[in-house]
């Protein structure tokens, strides 16, 4: 299989703390990759070093075999790295429409303003809508879009069903699945394990800065001590 | 309803020399002058957030460019204005490079520090500026060979067409998607980022639009009052250009002219009355900040929300039937 991310011993320091320490990860064409992992173990970090937002000390990463390491953000998205930010990180002034097409990039046979209205009816309806007046799942479902737009390689998705009511984050798993049955290659970081073990090929668990358990995701769901041990979950 | 306030703005300035004296037409001309030079640098601060305390010096390097050329080279106030476009690009490029990927207050005192040079160079190098008394002796400008701009309402309705038509160049820049992409940056410069904007190259093209009709509004004053000076690079001229900008309101392009239009008013009319015109001016700005954070333009955005937060109250009233 062919990796659409590649990170090599990944460090990141920030002052005396050091974060990541040595993280390996690989995502592959079309696989979907589920990271669990309790608060402050370093995972949104490392979606920020991915995306560019902070530097990483040493290691390397990937996209398509393309080295991206240190390089600045618009550079790496517009390599083909598209984030769903935790928090979603929408301007509210601006109408679902003008979100939407605020980074789109052409891709063939890619994503279009009507596939993702498509996908997400609910925003077509409100095209002309503030995003800033939306409920906070209607704005990840913008938050989404716009990610899909950038036609990316990978889509990372950091704790997309945060603050969420139970119903909207079925909805959101609904989306996610329809993304990956269309062959996108996707990294969620969730806090929702039920939501990021339906989506995802494979499994991994993340403590004190480093993997501490790779798997896929079928061996996760078969056994339970897994995410007991790792998790501190009953 | 846009277009229609344009015209009649434009037919307004059109009409000024029939409605006042040759003295308060060459007020409304220093006024489009200023103006201009305000409008473009409130496309760097409110457009692309890059508050510069130098932008006087696109405004003296282009009075120099097109001054030198109408003595040395041509008297075609063409080629004396596209001289000092270029010599603002010239300008801008490099400065530009320098400084955009700083922002902030690092880009300001390098602003500062690029004007500053470049007023002690215009002082010094006297032998091609005139040193601190200043280019004299720039003749009359040239609309076509043999037709020179002599007379005071010839010059002033040069300035009239030439500041309309840049001022619809630097509304559409800052209307393009280019300018709302500007304005993304600075709301959020990593947002944008992270949706593949080369944000250093979005401010930077709004540095040299900045600069190269700032340069344009410089060789303009020259055409109109034959003269250029260090004082044309200064730093007073610099930090009056960001006052304009903030009375006006940095939002909104037109702000810049109607600011321009009070500060050079109450300057001509005032200074010679009171030696403390600043004072005054400084009273204004305090209190403007104070109560009009948004500036005199900001002040309709200001009464429409006020409007529409009653309407929206008088409508929830109604609907929940209780008084």
């Amino acid at each position: 299989m062919s990796y659409v991310l590649e990170v090599r011993d990944l460090h990141l320091r920030l002052g005396a703390s050091h974060i990541i320490k040595g993280v390996d990860l690989t995502v592959g064409e079309g696989e979907a990759v589920a990271l669990f992992g309790r608060n402050g173990v370093g995972k949104s970090t490392l979606m920020h070093a991915l995306m560019g937002l902070v530097r990483a000390s040493a290691g390397s990463f990937l996209l398509s075999g393309e080295d991206l390491t240190g390089k600045p953000i618009d550079r790496i998205a517009r390599a083909g790295l598209a984030i769903v930010p935790q928090g979603r990180r929408i301007f509210p002034t601006l109408t679902v429409q003008e979100t939407l097409t605020l980074g789109a990039r052409k891709a063939a046979g890619g994503w279009t303003l009507e596939r993702v209205y498509d996908l997400l009816p609910r925003l077509a309806e409100r095209r002309k809508q503030h995003v800033g007046l939306m409920s906070g799942g209607e704005q990840q479902m913008v938050a989404i879009g716009r990610a899909l737009l950038r036609n990316p390689k990978l889509l990372l998705l950091d704790e997309p069903s945060e603050g969420l009511a139970p119903r909207i984050v079925g909805e959101l798993g609904e989306v996610m699945a329809a993304l990956r049955s269309d062959g996108l290659s996707i990294l969620i970081v969730e806090q929702n394990l039920e939501l990021g073990v339906n989506l995802a090929d494979r499994v991994l668990i993340m403590d004190m800065g480093r993997i501490v358990h790779e798997s896929p995701v079928q061996e996760f769901r078969d056994d339970p001590s897994i995410a007991h041990r790792h998790l501190g979950i009953l | 309803m846009r277009w229609v306030v344009r015209l009649a703005v434009l037919a307004l300035l059109m009409a000024i020399p029939f409605i006042v004296n040759e003295y308060r037409v060459g007020l409304v001309a220093q006024i489009l002058i200023f103006g201009l030079a305000a409008a473009s640098l409130n496309v760097l601060v409110g457009v692309a957030g890059l508050p510069s305390l130098g932008h006087a010096a696109f405004f003296g390097v282009g009075g120099y460019a097109a001054g030198l050329t109408a003595i040395h080279l041509t008297q075609s106030v063409w080629v004396c204005l596209i001289m000092a476009a270029l010599v603002g690009a010239v300008l801008a490029v490099p400065a530009g490079l320098l400084s955009v990927r700083l922002g902030g207050i690092t880009f300001l005192m390098l602003s500062l520090a690029i004007a500053e040079i470049l007023y002690s160079a215009s002082e010094t190098w006297r032998d091609v500026t005139g040193g601190s008394d200043g280019l004299s002796g720039i003749p009359s400008l040239e609309l076509f060979p043999g037709f020179a701009l002599d007379l005071v309402v010839e010059r002033y309705y040069f300035v009239v067409v030439i500041f309309a038509v840049l001022y619809m160049v630097l509304r559409r820049f800052v209307d393009s998607p280019t300018g709302w992409s500007l304005r993304g940056v600075t709301s959020n410069s990593e947002r944008m980022a992270s949706m593949g904007y080369d944000v250093n190259r979005y401010r930077f093209v709004a540095y040299v639009v900045a600069g190269v009709v700032g340069a344009v509004a410089g060789g303009l004053n020259v055409e109109y009052s034959r003269f250029a000076s260090p004082e044309d690079l200064g730093f007073a001229l610099s930090s009056l250009l960001l006052v304009i900008v903030i009375l006006g309101g940095r939002k909104r392009l037109e702000g810049a002219i109607i600011a321009a239009a009070i500060i050079v008013y109450i300057r001509q009319e005032l200074s010679s009355q009171f030696n403390t015109w600043e004072f005054g001016l400084g009273l204004i700005l305090v209190l403007v900040i104070y109560f009009l954070p948004g500036g005199l333009s900001g002040v309709r955005d200001q009464v429409v929300k006020a409007l529409a937060r009653r309407r929206a109250l008088r409508v929830k009233t109604t609907e929940g039937g209780t008084p």
